[in-house]
Formats: structure tokens, sequence, C-alpha cells
């Protein structure tokens, strides 16, 4: 089964093509969709978080995120750098090949870690317009949606693909979900969130696609919840390919 | 004037030591404001504008350790009352399997936040539920942690007992609870605290098991407050009538079990057996004379969810 992933940072990039289909179904858009972590499997990078609330007022934060894909699973450790009162706040996600993920933030206030329950995966991080789900990567599209495709669309300039993904049943975060595939480089410009009610809750715009190590990868992200006016900004600053301690994606190292 | 005095060098220090040492600094800045209203006299007015503040440096000893300090404090504008202490001051090693931490350090004991029965060392003052400030005192101690594949274990020295501080609000609470409120205050404030040969020690082992963080814990030492011993003996000899009691105030000895968990799901709990043998030899007051024998201990259980 193939999981989709959307990681904060990296929030999906693609190579490829639509296998050469000249009008793939939904599924084998999603199916071509070769995706990835910004890092390419392993790596690290610096970024600009940006929150906005209903008002327009921004604060800035300054994170560093790990990451480390392989055949033994996935893992995402993010450090908080700036400003003072949140430095050193961390947050890890483990999800090994064949079991449930499992994340723990530490909190430098209280000098441990506290370990997200499930019901919490949902819940805002940090005061983000991501959840806990979303930042870790295990946003699963595979499991639980049905994938449709709609009309083509043009978004962001671009040719898309447009699909439409349905929950199949109460254990989805969204009730629907909807998604712009870059025909030409099949990575997602865009992602519509849809809660109860069908209505619009979030939205997810990748743009500023610029080659790292031979992949597009989109340098400003932009997560905009729809029912309260908010907002939180990625700016992508620094992105190494260098692989990682794997000892980074321990609960040690969120004590250290 | 000796006091300002002595801030001020300490000021001075560590201007001087962030170039050297790149020491990142971290903290927060907070205020509150109370406010009481009479009802009666439909009179109001502020009980206090307070403004706090925590400062911390911390320098990474590149793949070594690691170098802390803070400072935290707060004013009282109207109180015109404030105060400025060292929060913590350590240094964290790194060596194989193993970390150290040497000094005065927040030691997180449990996993759950607020009421936390396995919490033996970072004390909470008395309005840290209501403020949300659960971060607790920081004491002086050493403290190994082992690092297995699955499992770590963790081992915490306390060389010096530190008993829980009575803050303005835990003594008004005690001072007014009873008539003779006041006394006890006093005798708790005068209960001799143990010394330097009482140390405190801790041992914790932690896992992970079917997505529960779960933990075993060990602990030998004080009750943070002392207890009231009453002991009853016979007035005089051979005359067999009635007795007196004599009280004094001790620190209990306790050496409770912890079983604190976190998981997946929406439970964090746990169980905590205690045994507080308050023997003679672990009073530290001095213990009435007419005791001779060893109390029962007890024992318990909590659970909590």
């Amino acid at each position: 089964m193939k999981r989709v992933l959307l990681l904060v940072l990296a929030v999906v990039l693609a190579v490829g093509s639509a296998a050469g289909a000249e009008s793939p179904t939904g599924q084998e858009i999603l199916d071509d969709l070769s995706f990835r972590t910004i890092l390419s499997g392993s790596g690290s990078a610096e970024l600009t978080m940006i929150t906005e609330n209903a008002k327009g007022a921004q604060r800035s934060f300054s994170l560093k995120v790990y990451v480390q894909m392989d055949e033994e699973g996935d893992a995402q450790f993010l450090e908080y750098l700036a400003p003072a009162d949140v430095r050193g706040t961390k947050f890890l996600s483990v999800k090994p090949k064949d079991g449930e993920s499992q994340m723990w933030l530490y909190l430098p206030a209280l000098g441990r870690e506290r370990r997200i329950a499930a019901h919490m995966t949902g819940d805002s991080f940090m005061g983000t317009d991501f959840t806990y789900e979303e930042i870790g990567g295990d946003f699963d599209y595979e499991e639980d949606y049905t994938v449709q495709r709609l009309p083509d669309q043009a978004e962001q300039g671009v040719d898309c693909y447009l699909l439409e993904l349905t929950a199949k049943g109460s254990e989805a975060l969204y009730s629907k979900v909807r998604m712009w595939v870059w025909k030409e480089q099949m990575v997602p410009v865009k992602i519509e969130f849809y809660g109860s009610g069908d209505a619009l809750s979030k939205t997810l715009t990748l743009s500023n696609f610029l080659p790292v190590s031979g992949e597009l990868i989109p340098h400003h992200v932009v997560m905009a919840n729809n029912a309260q006016g908010t907002r939180t900004i990625l700016e992508l600053t620094e992105v190494s390919q260098e692989t990682v301690d794997p000892d980074i994606f321990t609960v040690r190292n969120l004590r250290r | 004037m000796k006091k300002r005095v002595q801030i001020l060098t300490v000021i001075l220090v560590l201007a001087c030591a962030v170039p050297a040492w790149a020491l990142e600094p971290s903290g927060e800045i907070y205020g509150s404001i109370g406010y009481e209203w009479d009802r009666e006299n439909k009179e109001g007015e502020f009980a206090s504008i307070r403004t706090g503040f925590r400062l911390a440096l911390e320098d990474e000893l590149e793949e070594l350790g690691k170098l802390h300090f803070s400072t935290k404090g707060w004013l009282d504008l109207k109180q015109s009352d404030g105060s400025i202490a060292l929060d913590q001051l350590w240094l964290k090693g790194y060596s194989g399997d193993f970390d150290y931490q040497v000094g005065r350090q927040l030691i997180s004991w449990g996993t759950a936040d607020g009421f936390n029965p396995t919490n033996y060392f970072a004390r909470l003052n008395s309005s840290a539920l209501l403020s949300g400030d659960l971060q607790g005192e920081a004491v002086w101690a050493g403290r190994a942690e082992y690092y297995a594949p699955s499992w770590s274990a963790t081992g915490v020295l306390i060389p010096i007992f530190a008993p829980q501080k009575i803050d303005d609000l835990m003594r008004k609470m005690i001072s007014e609870s009873h008539p003779q409120g006041a006394l006890l205050l006093e005798a708790i404030e005068k209960a001799k605290k143990p010394g330097l040969g009482h140390p405190e020690a801790a041992l914790r082992v932690e896992t992970q098991l079917a997505g529960f963080d779960v933990q075993a814990s060990y602990f030998w030492g004080f009750e943070p407050l002392p207890g009231m011993e009453m002991v009853m003996g016979q007035l005089g000899q051979p005359w067999k009538g009635p007795t007196a009691a004599s009280t004094s105030l001790a620190w209990p000895w306790r050496a409770p079990l912890g079983l604190p968990e976190s998981g997946r799901r929406p439970l964090t709990g746990g169980l905590r057996s205690s045994r507080s043998p308050t023997i003679p030899s672990k009073c530290v007051s001095p213990c009435p004379s007419t005791r001779n024998t060893c109390r029962p201990w007890w024992a318990g259980i909590t659970q909590w969810i």
C-alpha cells in the first residue's frame, strides 16, 4: 500500500510523469506521484515559519528539521531555534514501516517530553495551522480516502489535474480533500481540506519550486485556515542532503 | 546596597562571557494583574501588578555536552516587592551510552502534568496549577542516564535535602486554616531539616510497550513538608495514671514505587505504592525519649488517571 506523505516542509514532491497515459484516472495520478520529502530521503533544512492571526499580525519562528526515510520507516525531528521563548522546543515523529506512528513533543519548561496521544494528532501543532499529523508526515490519503478525478483546472498559472479524495469513514480527519497536481512536474501546487458539512477548512499552497539535487522543492508553503482566517507560512532557507545521524531521531536526543 | 552590588556583578560576568562561549539566550517575560473587588462596599483596587522573567543562557560544548545558566525573578509594582534568584546552573556531558548532568537542575519525574504523584523533585508552588507554571523548582543534584536500544535508566542523587518552600499563599492558607495555624507555621519553619548526612536518591527505568511510555521508579527520600508526630507517654513512675502527649515535627522518610505511563490512547496514569517508615533513625528533629520502638510502617497504593 502506498502512503502519501504530507510533511511539513516537504509537503510533497514528485518526479516523473503520469506514465504516459493520455487520460489517467485519479488513482493512477495519485499512484504516479513519486512523493518525497523535501530532503529527499535523508537530510536537514532550516526554515522560517510565520504564523499570522485573523487580524494579520505575524510572528516569526526559526526552525531546523531533520528527516530520514528508508526501508525501516520514516522519522522527523524538528527543533525551534528562535525566538527565545520557544527555543529548545523539539518534536519527534517516528513511523516504522509496519507500525503505528509515534510522536513526542519536548518542552524545555517542563524538562521532559510528552507523548502525543492518538486522539491529539489532529490538534494544532504549537499554535500553527498544521496538525501534529501533518507536521509528523502521518497524513494517510490512501488508507482513509477514495480518489476521484475531476475536470482539469489551471492553478498558479500551470495546467493541473484536479483530484478529489473523499473520506471512507469517520476515522479520516477531513471529509474531503481536493488536490491540484501540476501536470508537467507531477507535484501538488494546492490542496484544499474540507471539514464537516463539506465546509472548506484549510488550504495548502505550494510555490517557488526550486531544484535541489535535481528535484523540485517548494520553498514557499502556506497553510491557510479558512474557518479562522489564520495562516502559517513556511519559507525554506537552507537545505542539506547530507545523511543524518540516526541517533537524531531518538527520545534521548529530545532531552539533550 | 550589598545586594545591588552582587546582582550587578552577575550581569557583568554574563556580559563578558557571551562572546567567548557563544551562549545562546532564551527565556520569557510575563505579566499579571490582580484585582480585588469588595462587594459589600462596592470598592475595588489592584492587588498586584506583577512582571516576571526567566532568562536562560546555554552553550553547546560541541558533541561533548552542554552548559546551562538560567535566572528568574519578578517585580510587583503594587506591592513594591520583588525577587531575583538562580534558577538552574548545570553542566551536561555525553559519553557513549551515558549522559551525565551535575548542578542545580530541573528533574522531571513521572509522565503527568499538574497533579503528578511521582513528581518528587520539581516542587510546585501553591499557585502553579492556576497560573499554568508547572516547571517546578530546580534542585542541586547529580544525574546519570543510561540508554540501551529499547530501554533507559536514570539515577538521581540529591546530596542536600531541599524542603517545600512556603510561599505567601501557602503561608496564608496554613495560618488561616486552623486557630493555631500561625503556631504550626512557626513550628514548620523551625523544624530541623535533614542535612548532609541524609541524601535523597531515585532510580527510574523506562521503556516503550505497545505504544505506551512506561516507567518504573523508586525513590528514597523525605516528604516535602515535616509531619507532626504525637507520642503518648506515661507520667512518672510507679504511678500508671494518665498519659501525656509530646509532639514534634520531623520530615517523614518515604520510599514510594511509581509506575506511571503515557500512551497513544488518551490515558495517562499509573500506580504508586508508598511506605513511609518514620523510624527513629530517620527522624531529623529530636525524637521524644519516651518512644523506644519503631512505629509500624504504612503502605498504600494510589492509582491516578
